[in-house]
């Protein structure tokens, strides 16, 4: 790393803490699909932020070795191209060492002249889809509630057999 | 401060888990019976608060709890936090399976830690009279501290451990990042604890030696 200069260090620091958020949200998810000729696709914190900035491969189906590589933009969205083929995979790895990846599917090229808008109304889709499957829901919190209090309702039953 | 799955070597993965076992084993030789309920209830507050994001200035924060437990069950926090892991692990993938270990260990340990340095200062006086304010507020505080920090410190450790050439820079980044949650944790941790002592005196009293 190179030393910055002193002055620009309580800036970093405080740039540092403003960008906090990302790390504190916890998983990280993404979804992508093939399009003609580009892996697209939109990485996520859990809390539904986007990772902005991060590491994106993609991948081919039995290989670690990436064919294409880039960045997430500001908004967590990437497009990177890639050579007609696939199926291919797209990685993403964040800060904490998160890491999540998932199979780029392959949208069906659009028949007429407006591929291209399809293709951006189902990715807009499977993002919202994406979004509704990672969200955390107050039914989930609740129900590990109740699987705490059960668990130690096993504990407490085990106890007074033991004393019994 | 969950670590994902996929980030440390299996060496410090297999020697995580097992001293999680290990932990988790001695802790539940340590859960009393009359402990039960309350670890039950610090379990479920770790499980909620640590799940739960709340918007603060710019980000967002949550609580992670982690040394207020820990001051209360000492060390039977490893089974009450391997559930509640457990439990966000299966419903809301944070962490992973394979990292449950690591992940126990950092965040149990300093809620070990927490118990041991800090159990003194909650302690009713011999003929009963609880401790001065200040100091229960300090003992709540310096959980909140010594909780979050030894996560911090020990999930940077493990990094390391597992050489990723990724992580060295981030590493100050990760304690950075939890700032917020330090001061968050420790604000909430020192209301608990006066709290406690005003409205509950029997639960400090119960801090096992």
């Amino acid at each position: 790393m190179t030393q910055l200069p002193s002055a620009l260090r309580p800036l970093a620091t405080a740039a540092a803490l403003l960008l906090a958020t990302a790390a504190q949200a916890h998983g990280l998810a993404v979804v992508a699909q093939h399009e003609a000729d580009a892996v697209t696709g939109l990485a996520r914190y859990t809390d539904q932020t986007p990772a902005a900035g991060i590491y994106v491969a993609v991948t081919p189906e039995n290989s670690d070795t990436p064919l294409a590589e880039g960045t997430t933009g500001a908004d967590g969205r990437f497009r990177l191209p890639v050579p007609p083929g696939g199926p291919y995979w797209a990685v993403v790895e964040g800060e904490e060492g998160h890491r999540a990846e998932t199979l780029a599917v392959q949208l069906p090229a659009a028949a007429g002249g407006n591929g291209e808008a399809t293709a951006e109304a189902l990715r807009l889709v499977r993002e919202d889809i994406a979004r509704l499957e990672q969200q955390i829901r107050l039914r989930d919190i609740i129900g590990g509630i109740g699987y705490i209090v059960g668990i130690a309702g096993i504990a407490a039953w085990f106890a007074a057999r033991r004393r019994g | 401060m969950h670590l994902a799955e996929g980030v440390l070597s299996a060496p410090v993965l297999a020697g995580a888990a097992a001293l999680a076992a290990a932990g988790v084993a001695f802790g539940l030789r340590r859960l009393g019976e009359a402990q039960l309920p309350l670890a039950a209830l610090l379990g479920a507050a770790f499980f909620v608060a640590s799940t739960i994001h709340v918007p603060v200035g710019v980000g967002s924060v949550h609580l992670i709890l982690n040394g207020l437990a820990g001051l209360m069950l000492g060390w039977a926090v490893f089974p009450v936090f391997f559930v509640a892991l457990l439990l966000q692990a299966a419903l809301f993938s944070f962490g992973g399976f394979t990292v449950l270990g690591a992940n126990l260990l950092i965040m149990a340990l300093p809620a070990v830690a927490a118990h041991y340095l800090l159990r003194r200062l909650v302690r009713p006086a011999e003929d009963g009279t609880p401790p001065p304010r200040r100091r229960l507020l300090v003992a709540g505080a310096a959980c909140g501290i010594v909780g979050i920090g030894g996560a911090a410190a020990l999930a940077s450790l493990a990094l390391v451990l597992s050489g990723g050439h990724l992580f060295t820079e981030l590493i100050g980044l990760l304690v950075l990042a939890h700032l917020p949650v330090f001061v968050v944790d420790a604000l909430i941790s020192a209301a608990t604890v006066a709290l406690l002592a005003r409205m509950l005196p029997a639960a400090l009293a119960a801090v096992r030696a």
